[in-house]
Order: C-alpha cells, then sequence, then structure tokens
C-alpha cells in the first residue's frame, strides 16, 4: 500500500471513472496550477484506457523512456490523445462539449502549469484554440504537426501509434547518445512495489523486548506438572542410544539454537516449547516446529541481526515521528469511535420489575390485573470482558511497509488500551522450518506500547500455524468476548511445505491455494470456537481475493493513511455491535 | 387497479401461469371493505422479472420472504407491490432494538374503564389474512423476536400464555427486510432465518433504472435520463471498488433530486443536496463531486432536461 495524497486519489479515481476499470495502473495524471487533480484531464486519460488497446500504445512510451527529453515526447502524444478520447467520448457524456471548452480556455489563458518545452506550449495553444472553434496563426511547422497529431474517433491504436512513431522519426529523433536507466521512473513509487516484491530470502532480524510472558503460559498449560516431564522423559530415553534418533535431536537442539541465537531467547522452557509443538504442529504442520520469545537476548550478544533490528525500530519511530500529527488524530478518532460504540451499544436496559421508578401510565395494571410490576428498573447490560489480540505479520513480503504497519499496529494497540480494553501485541515469520511467534506487549502492560516499534520483517509466513498457535494462546484465557485482529498481506509462503514433506520440497509448496486454503481453515476453525477474526489487509490489489478467501467479510483495506483510523473503526465498531 | 398490478406483470414478462394463479388467489380470497385502506395502491413499481418470479412461486407455495441487499434496491418497494398484486392488506412493521413482544402480538390496554387487548400487527395479519412486512428484521434482539418461531414455521400459529391459541389465516405472509452489507452487519438468528425463502436483491441494473426513471419523469429527456442513469451507475461502480462508502449510493437522493431539477432548481444544487450531501466526509464528497461533473453539467436550463 502506498500512501496517496487526496489529490492522487482523486485523480486516480476520476481515470478509474473513464476507464470503467478500477485496475487501471496509469503512468499518468493531471493536475492543475494549484496542484489540484483536473478533472477533465483525469478523464481524458482514463478514456485512453478505455478505448485504446493501451497495451499497444504502451510500446511508444516505452520506446521514449530513456531519452532525456521524455516529457517533450509525452507531451505531444497526449496532445493527440486528448482529441482522439473527446472524439470518442462525447456522444456517451455531452457534459464533455462544456469540461473541454472550459479547459481550452484555461490554457489559451494561460492558466495551466507551462509545460518544461516551449514547443509543446505553443502546439497545445494552438491545439486547444482550434477545438474552441478559433483560427488562430500558426507556423506552418506547427499546423503541419497538428494535422499528423489530431487523431480522430475513426483511428485504430495501432495507427495511432504508428502516426506518433512517423512524428518522432521525421522531425523529433529520439537521443541515440546516452540511454537513461530504464528503472527509474519519477512518478507513482506504487509501480515500484510490483517488480521489487521478490521475497527477501532469509533475512532475520529480530525483535526485541523484555517482559516474560511466562506468566500466561503456565496458565495455559493445562497439566504443566505432566507435560513436560513426559517429554523430558523421552529426551532423555532417546539420548542413551547412538542412534539416528540421537543425531537428529542433536541438531534439533542446535536448530534451536540458532533460531534463539537470531530472534531471541525463547520464553518458554524447551518442554514447554515441545509440549505446544506435539498439540499444534500436526496435520499441514507435521515436523514444524514453534519459537516464542520476547526479543530479548542474552547479554553479550552482539550479532549484525541484532543491530539491524535496533536500526529498524530508529526507522519505525522515525517514520511515526514524522507523522506525528496524523497519527495523533488516528489514535483520538479511533478511540472515540470505540468509545462511542461501547456507550451506545451498551446503553442500560430497563425492565418492568416490582421496584424501582414508577411508571404512572401502569398503576391501572396493579388496579386492575393485579400485576405488580408497575415499576422500571434498569440494568447495565453485562457484555462481559473483552479482549484484543493484534498479530502482525513479520515476513520478508511486507519489507517495504515496515514503518507503516509498526504505525498501524500502534495506533490501533494505543487507540484499544484508551478505552480500557486489554491488548496483547504479536508478530510472525517462519524461518527453517521454526514459525515465531514475538510477543511485543501483553495484555497487562499499559506502558509497553512503545515496543510494537520493535516490529521487523523478514523470512517467510506460514500463516497457518501462526494463527492456530496464537489462537490457542486466545483460547487459554478466560475474557468472554475475544478478538483477533491480523495486520497481513494475505500471501502465505513457507518452503518447508505441507506434511513435512522434506524428502520433495517442491511437492505441495506452501504457498498461493494451498497455503491461502490452510489458513482459511485455521481462520475457520478460530471462529467457531468463539473468536472474532478480522483482518486488516496489507498488501497489493491483485492480492486481495486470496485474503478474502482467507478471512471471508471481516476484511479491510487501507488505501490511504488518512482513512486508516475511520476504516479500522467501522471494523471495530461493527464487531463491537455484533457482541 | 388491482388490473393494474397484473398487467404491469404481464409488460415485464412474468409467465402468465404465474400471473393466472395470482389473480385466482386474489379471487378467491375476499377482503372486508373496511381493511381496504389497508391494500397498497403503490406510487413506485419493482422493476425485475427474475426476482418478481421468485417470490411470487414463494408466495403462492405459502412461504415466508426474507428480502436482504444493500440500501435502496427496492426491497419496501417489492414488499408493497406484492400486496398490491396478490390484494391483501398490509402491516408494516419496523424492528428495532426494543421491538418485543407487545410491539408485535400485542398487549392489555386500559380503555373505558375495562381493560382490553391491543392486538399487535403480527396478530392483525394472522386473523386478517394480511402481508405482514417485518421491516429490518435483523435490528432486533434475536431474543425478543423469538416469539415469532412458531408462527413463521409449519406451525403458523400463535400461542402466548394469557391468550387462546390462534392459526394463522391461509392467506397470511410474512415478507421480512434487511440489510447486509459488509464488514459484520448485525446476524440474523439462524433459527430465524431458516423460516424464510431468502431473496438477494441486486441494486438495480441500467435498464431497470431506466424504466423507473421514464415512468416518474415521463417528461425527462433521453438524453438525461442516459447521463443520469449513467451517473448511478458510476457512483455504484466507485462503491463496489471501496472507493467510497454506500452512503451517496442513494437511489432515492437520486429521483428526489430530479425532482426538485423538475421544480426549477439548478441541476448542481439538486444533485449537491440529494447525493453528495448524503456523505460527511469531505475527501468523499469531493470523489462523488467529480462523478456528477463528469456526467451533468453545472447549471443546464430546465428546457435542456425536461420536455415542458
Amino acid at each position: 500500500m502506498v500512501i496517496h495524497s487526496q489529490q492522487k486519489q482523486r485523480a486516480l479515481n476520476i481515470i478509474w471513472n473513464a476507464a470503467a476499470d478500477y485496475t487501471v495502473k496509469s503512468e499518468f495524471e493531471g493536475y492543475d496550477a494549484e496542484g489540484r487533480a483536473d478533472l477533465y484531464w483525469n478523464y481524458i486519460i482514463g478514456a485512453i484506457h478505455r478505448h485504446c488497446d493501451f497495451a499497444r500504445l504502451q510500446s511508444y512510451f516505452d520506446r521514449v523512456r530513456p531519452d532525456p527529453n521524455r516529457p517533450f515526447y509525452e507531451g505531444l502524444a497526449w496532445i493527440g490523445l486528448e482529441n482522439y478520447a473527446f472524439a470518442k467520448s462525447r456522444d456517451e457524456r455531452p457534459v464533455l462539449e462544456s469540461l473541454r471548452q472550459a479547459y481550452a480556455e484555461s490554457v489559451l489563458a494561460g492558466r495551466r502549469p507551462e509545460a518544461f518545452y516551449y514547443l509543446i506550449d505553443e502546439i497545445s495553444k494552438a491545439h486547444f484554440a482550434r477545438a474552441l472553434g478559433q483560427n488562430p496563426p500558426v507556423r506552418d511547422q506547427v499546423a503541419a504537426l497538428l494535422e499528423m497529431l489530431e487523431f480522430d474517433a475513426a483511428a485504430t491504436t495501432e495507427e495511432i501509434v504508428l502516426r506518433l512513431n512517423q512524428v518522432v522519426d521525421q522531425h523529433f529523433p529520439l537521443a541515440q547518445d546516452r540511454k537513461k536507466s530504464p528503472l527509474f521512473h519519477i512518478d507513482l513509487p506504487f509501480r515500484f512495489n510490483l517488480p521489487l516484491k521478490k521475497k527477501h530470502p532469509g533475512g532475520l532480524q529480530n525483535p526485541f523486548l523484555d517482559i516474560s510472558l511466562l506468566n500466561v503460559f503456565n496458565t495455559a498449560a493445562s497439566t504443566p506438572g505432566e507435560e513436560p516431564a513426559e517429554t523430558d522423559k523421552k529426551a532423555k530415553h532417546s539420548r542413551k542410544s547412538l542412534s539416528w534418533e540421537a543425531i537428529k535431536e542433536q541438531q534439533e537442539s542446535k536448530a534451536r539454537e540458532t533460531i534463539q541465537a537470531r530472534y531471541g531467547l525463547s520464553m518458554l522452557s524447551e518442554a514447554q516449547t515441545r509440549a505446544l509443538e506435539q498439540q499444534l504442529c500436526t496435520g499441514n504442520h507435521k515436523d514444524c516446529r514453534l519459537h516464542f520469545t520476547r526479543g530479548e537476548f542474552a547479554a553479550q550478544t552482539e550479532s549484525d541481526h541484532r543491530k539491524a533490528v535496533l536500526k529498524q525500530r530508529e526507522k519505525n519511530r522515525q517514520h511515526f515521528k514524522e507523522n506525528l500529527a496524523r497519527n495523533h488524530n488516528s489514535i483520538l478518532k479511533l478511540t472515540n469511535i470505540i468509545k462511542n460504540t461501547l456507550l451506545i451499544h451498551f446503553e442500560p436496559s430497563t425492565y418492568r420489575s416490582e421496584s424501582g421508578q414508577l411508571v404512572s401510565g401502569r398503576v391501572w395494571r396493579n388496579l386492575h390485573l393485579n400485576d405488580n410490576r408497575v415499576f422500571l428498573k434498569s440494568t447495565r447490560d453485562d457484555i462481559g470482558s473483552l479482549s484484543v489480540d493484534l498479530l502482525l505479520d513479520a515476513s520478508g513480503s511486507q519489507i517495504d511497509r515496515q514503518e507503516m504497519l509498526a504505525s498501524q499496529g500502534y495506533i490501533i494497540a494505543e487507540s484499544l488500551q484508551r478505552c480500557q480494553i486489554p491488548v496483547r501485541v504479536f508478530s510472525f515469520c517462519t524461518n527453517s522450518n521454526f514459525t515465531v511467534i514475538n510477543l511485543f506487549r501483553n495484555y497487562d502492560e499499559t506502558s509497553k506500547n512503545d515496543a510494537v516499534f520493535n516490529y521487523r520483517a523478514s523470512g517467510c509466513n506460514r500463516d497457518g500455524l501462526a494463527i492456530r498457535t496464537v489462537l490457542h494462546l486466545i483460547e487459554k484465557t478466560h475474557y468472554d468476548h475475544r478478538i483477533l485482529i491480523v495486520l497481513s498481506d494475505g500471501k502465505p509462503v513457507d518452503p518447508h511445505g505441507i506434511g513435512g514433506n522434506r524428502t520433495d520440497p517442491d511437492l505441495n509448496f506452501y504457498a498461493d491455494t494451498a497455503g491461502v486454503n490452510d489458513a482459511a481453515l485455521e481462520v475457520r476453525r478460530g471462529r467457531l470456537n468463539g473468536i472474532s477474526i478480522l483482518c486488516v489487509f496489507t498488501g497489493l490489489d491483485e492480492d486481495i481475493p486470496a485474503a478474502q478467501k482467507i478471512y471471508g467479510n471481516d476484511l479491510v483495506f487501507i488505501k490511504s493513511a488518512e482513512k486508516f483510523a475511520d476504516i479500522v473503526g467501522v471494523l471495530l465498531k461493527n464487531e463491537l455491535r455484533n457482541i | 387497479m388491482s388490473d393494474d398490478m397484473l398487467n404491469f406483470l404481464r409488460e415485464e414478462g412474468i409467465r402468465e401461469s404465474l400471473i393466472r394463479e395470482v389473480a385466482s388467489f386474489r379471487n378467491a380470497n375476499g377482503v372486508s371493505p373496511d381493511l381496504d385502506y389497508r391494500i397498497p395502491r403503490p406510487r413506485f413499481l419493482y422493476y425485475g422479472a427474475e426476482i418478481w418470479e421468485q417470490a411470487i412461486t414463494a408466495l403462492l407455495c405459502g412461504e415466508n420472504l426474507l428480502l436482504v441487499s444493500p440500501k435502496a434496491t427496492g426491497k419496501n418497494v417489492l414488499a408493497e407491490n406484492l400486496a398490491a398484486a396478490f390484494g391483501r392488506p398490509s402491516w408494516d412493521i419496523s424492528f428495532h432494538i426494543n421491538t418485543d413482544s407487545s410491539s408485535l402480538i400485542g398487549t392489555d390496554t386500559f380503555e373505558n374503564g375495562r381493560v382490553v387487548q391491543r392486538h399487535g400487527p403480527i396478530y392483525e395479519c394472522a386473523v386478517h389474512g394480511g402481508f405482514g412486512v417485518l421491516d429490518e428484521i435483523n435490528m432486533a434482539k434475536n431474543e425478543s423476536i423469538a416469539i415469532l418461531h412458531a408462527t413463521l414455521d409449519f406451525r403458523r400459529i400463535i400461542d402466548i400464555p394469557g391468550y387462546s391459541k390462534i392459526t394463522l389465516s391461509s392467506q397470511t405472509r410474512f415478507i421480512a427486510t434487511m440489510n447486509y452489507g459488509y464488514a459484520g452487519t448485525r446476524e440474523l438468528n439462524e433459527a430465524l432465518a431458516s423460516r424464510f425463502m431468502v431473496i438477494r436483491m441486486p441494486t438495480i441494473s441500467s435498464a431497470n433504472l431506466r424504466k423507473l426513471l421514464k415512468r416518474e419523469f415521463p417528461n425527462l429527456r433521453e438524453k438525461y435520463m442516459e447521463q443520469f442513469t449513467g451517473l448511478f451507475q458510476d457512483l455504484q461502480k466507485k462503491c463496489e471498488n471501496s472507493e467510497i462508502s454506500s452512503k451517496s449510493l442513494d437511489l432515492r437522493g437520486l429521483i428526489s433530486a430530479i425532482h426538485l431539477m423538475e421544480k426549477g432548481l439548478p441541476a448542481g444544487a439538486a444533485l449537491e443536496i440529494g447525493i453528495t450531501n448524503k456523505s460527511f466526509d469531505d475527501f468523499e464528497r469531493d470523489l462523488v463531486e467529480d462523478v456528477i461533473r463528469l456526467r451533468i453539467p453545472q447549471s443546464p436550463r430546465r428546457e435542456e432536461i425536461f420536455t415542458d
């Protein structure tokens, strides 16, 4: 998700409206001299997407892209394309006549931002004067150019591209000497995210915190005495023999140590962790491992990973500070939305009773019907206790959005806390075959929200197992109503595969449909157990269907940071109302 | 009047066999003259042949209906039209958080020195063979309307302590309506939902919108009818793509705005108060304004829009 300014969002909306297609990714947008999205020009851009085979047209834009005078070539093309788009659209939308007129007048009056190239200005003015029905004096060369450029409604995309290339070759040959790097694009950063979304393999960074989760686990383990002892016994037994088992055990311990060195010390003893693994790493997640940490390290650890975590923490906080006003506003807004919902929907209810406030209009009932319940009593609806768990996807696919996710996590946690709703914040990622669950703040740690900024993304994500684990932790709590909010991009990926198929990792790859289905299954199970699961979607548009499959209707996408509080507010409000 | 509805159904392309059955239903079942005022004379007609056929068939089979859809899609219009087509008196019951058995079945009251029963609308429907429109049925607390379970299923009875048991008249039907949006709208109790045939109503199509506008505004010029229809479709598409909320996607607002234009208000202002201002968010209003300006000029003359 890219943070779009309002005007950019407006421009895109106009383009999509004109193109009748909300999936169009436009390279171009139109703004006026004050920076406001221009209605007419953006409509033209959208209309071209609709009426032309833009992929073909793109070949022209790609051709001119490396040239240092690229804006010139683009400006030239758009003058002609405007003519075409208007001709094609005027019947469908008669209002375009007046819009074009207004636009043309503003061009001639010099109210448009000046093009960088004087020639473009000259051609543009001549073109729009002709559009207004005027016959201004123009240089012969300009007139000739306009003849070639002003495409009419009958032209096909091929003809347009042909003509554009002709104009370029005959009059303005491209610079042959220097080649600009084709990767760089002055415009829209969100186009960058598309090619750069490769996973960062095995980038291991560590969240960093300092409170023990042991309290929760002690209440969670139903038979704390038995399970660890049993696994200890088993462990002892296998170490006795110098068999394949023993070697595996050693490898296992080594793997655990490596993970701890990377992500932080385990909050649980090895026995406790194994017990949970026995319970949770079954079915699709056989042979997977878990690691629970608060991101604490042994004092002497000075690794690159830890440094990288600290660096990311600074970045997260910096990003939060840069948008401090907006973020604080979001927190206030969200807090208010939640408070209002709790107040309005959990108003005291009144019922007839034998004592309380007398309702005079009912006195007759007592006289004639011997009904003593002529009083009104009010009780506060006991909604029961409520808890919210926040689960942040800390996998490598989020690497471009780390600061944003940390801010979002912080805003939600802070808002809920201000409403005195217990909040717990986790993140998850997967490395080797370990799914790492990192706890930032626990329910009672009301002053530790800041820890959410320790969030750092790396590795893969085995969503199904992470959700299953966190749900297991939630089920052990004693709150009446429990909500889990997942901030994710809905792309489960784990090379470890399904069913522990280590011999052939290509089979049953935990990704795409298999991964999505597994995650969806866990979400459904959680819901059947009475835990509400919501998702704040943080990924790319093309991944929305997969996320919808996993989370169903309880999913929101945040298109712009300004709207974050409103949208999440609606999600929470609806959820709270259903309690 | 009764034939008007049946003729309208014929024009819409409903199967003749169904229309004949509706006609025979009407003829077989009379209505007492003092309830004649409750038979609707609909202002708006519902356009959508497929939905009509589903609804009529269900009602002929003695089923109750639940109409589910976003707002301004014609749920209440259809409910009213159905009562008119079948020639039955209708009772409108709006469900809200405080709805309970006294507002539905009835309660005791004191009148002229005596205790009398004040019958609720469900009771009236049951006794007089009326169509009960249960509006926004999901807004009531599920516990309060559990009282309707026996009424709505095969038992078709009302059996309340202190009163004698009544069986529903054979012509009684209940048509419930419900908004169902996204991200957690209030759920309907499963047991209750099971007692209805559920029809998901679509937002109005372009063709049906044109018919509606043509009927409501016979003096509207073709050119502007196209643009108003297009405007609604544009807003709908934007809403589907989550760029705006559904607040401004309001068919009622559009029709009211055109009425204002007919009365002489400039188009821009009429659409602003009918559509744009339904959203309370500045940015969303900007987006909606853009959509409107790409369809309708700011101040066209009235003669450009209407023929008289």
